[in-house]
């Protein structure tokens, strides 16, 4: 017998008819004499018949108490919606298509993008939407068929859902830590933070679902909310949706909050003294050189900027 | 791959794929323990390298992700089945342990296959149950359950393939 080459796949799907044939019960005596005959013929086929042989005494090695097509089929039909609800994400309760595909389930479920400090991304979906991501933002895409879900892990994503005809009927979500938010054929604004989301909307409507609440949020509005607390309903701040034009708008905010916003663009240590933290400052800013935009900030109010290492920056009072 | 890229891919990269797995994961034991494994296979070389680290290695992670989920069902479905069994016949540890590498195994083998074929072959070789059961319960024709159990053997001999 021969060992030397991998027999090809038409002589692994005759060795398989075979088995198959040997297997039923209805087998004569015919059967078996051709199967022997075929096995002759060649080198070949003797040698896909013994792995075949081999690989399926694996199956004899289990116990009797695990002999049991249900235990795995169970494991099988468990499927998908396990495997992301052990992922942690959300689940909505429209049934989601069984089955486990391994492949399937690397390209979809784990669809991932992200962007790293100081980038921006724009992604074209399958459904038409399109998704721009904001600095240090990773999310993960799942389309089933039956659902379209966004899980964002970290950072910003701005949204404008597609329509195309294929997707019709199958909600648009985006899962934060805190909620989901359920777009009504629109372009809205998330925030990932630590603890808290926040939501923007500028067309249409969204309906925010935290734990014990289904807020809906109509164009020009934005809400902020935690596992513990959700604030009431503002008007959208127009400095929420400038990074999409790469520029920070500020309208009398406060230097800390200032810097806060432009530390999430760069890497390294931003901060301020408390005797400066409370200035205003109002302006806009370039969110793509924050060189530029801290240089900018200093020529309008009265600080110097410490620089201890290129990573360290403070900014102190001007001395007197 | 060198051992000094593999330094680089390390250094520059382990604590982010550890933080990506835990964002995931939710539970920083377990994405400890696949980003270990991940540089495993790294090592091991059996993957095809790309030019980007990051994805190279979020290939890796993922598929590893998936295998420790189907491991944890399997477990957990295999516990659930020897706690129903009389005390007597609970198996010793290692017996476990050694039936649910193989439940694993078959899964794997089994797991790009059709539910039909894999029940089919299922209920032949686990459960010695006769084609014209397996026909009846699948409401399908007893040339068809046979062809699935050929079908399943092929892909079982060509995972086997794969794997060595």
């Amino acid at each position: 017998m021969s060992h030397s080459a991998t027999p090809t796949r038409k002589t692994i799907e005759l060795a398989s008819a075979w088995m198959a044939r040997l297997w039923s019960e209805s087998v004569t005596d015919e059967d078996r004499d051709a199967c022997k005959h075929w096995r002759q013929q060649d080198p070949e086929h003797e040698q896909a018949w013994q792995a075949l042989v081999t690989m399926a005494e694996r199956f004899d090695t289990l116990p009797e108490h695990a002999s049991n097509s249900a235990l795995l089929t169970q494991i099988h039909q468990q499927g998908r919606r396990q495997f992301l609800q052990w992922l942690g994400i959300f689940v909505s309760s429209a049934g989601l298509g069984y089955g486990i595909n391994k492949t399937d389930l690397i390209q979809q479920t784990l669809a991932d993008y992200s962007t790293s400090v100081g980038e921006t991304r724009t992604i074209q979906l399958a459904d038409g939407s399109e998704l721009k991501l904001n600095t240090n933002t990773a999310i993960d895409v799942i389309f089933n068929g039956k659902d379209r879900l966004i899980k964002l892990h970290q950072g910003e994503l701005f949204i404008t859902t597609g329509h195309a005809a294929s997707f019709r009927g199958q909600p648009f979500q985006v899962a934060t830590r805190q909620g989901v938010i359920e777009a009504l054929g629109t372009r809205f604004n998330v925030l990932q933070q630590e603890d808290i989301t926040t939501v923007g909307v500028i067309e249409d409507t969204v309906l925010v679902h935290t734990q014990h609440q289904r807020i809906p949020l109509q164009a020009g509005q934005q809400l902020r909310f935690s596992d513990k607390h959700i604030d009431s309903t503002l008007a959208l701040e127009p400095s929420k949706t400038s990074w999409i034009q790469r520029k920070l708008v500020a309208e009398q905010m406060k230097l800390s909050q200032f810097l806060t916003e432009l530390s999430r663009y760069r890497r390294g240590i931003l901060r301020c003294d408390e005797a400066v933290a409370d200035l205003r400052i109002s302006g806009v800013f370039p969110l793509d050189n924050t060189d530029k935009a801290i240089q900018q900030m200093a020529q309008a109010l009265p600080v110097t900027l410490h620089t201890r290492t290129r990573y360290w920056l403070t900014v102190v009072a001007n001395k007197e | 791959m060198s051992q000094h890229s593999i330094e680089h891919l390390y250094r520059d990269h382990h604590s982010w794929l550890h933080r990506w797995l835990r964002s995931r994961l939710g539970c920083d034991h377990s994405a400890a323990d696949v980003a270990h494994d991940t540089y495993i296979k790294v090592l091991t070389g059996s993957i095809p390298q790309d030019d980007q680290p990051r994805r190279y290695l979020t290939r890796i992670a993922k598929s590893l992700v998936i295998d420790l989920f189907r491991r944890r069902q399997i477990e957990q479905v295999y516990i659930e089945t020897i706690q129903q069994l009389p005390e007597h016949y609970a198996p010793s540890t290692e017996t476990q342990h050694i039936v649910i590498e193989t439940l694993l195994e078959i899964d794997h083998m089994l797991q790009s296959l059709p539910d039909n074929v894999r029940q089919a072959f299922l209920m032949r070789k686990l459960d010695g149950h006769s084609y014209q059961v397996i026909a009846d319960t699948l409401e399908v024709s007893l040339s068809s359950v046979e062809k699935y159990v050929a079908k399943a053997l092929t892909a079982c001999y060509l995972y086997q393939l794969d794997m060595n």
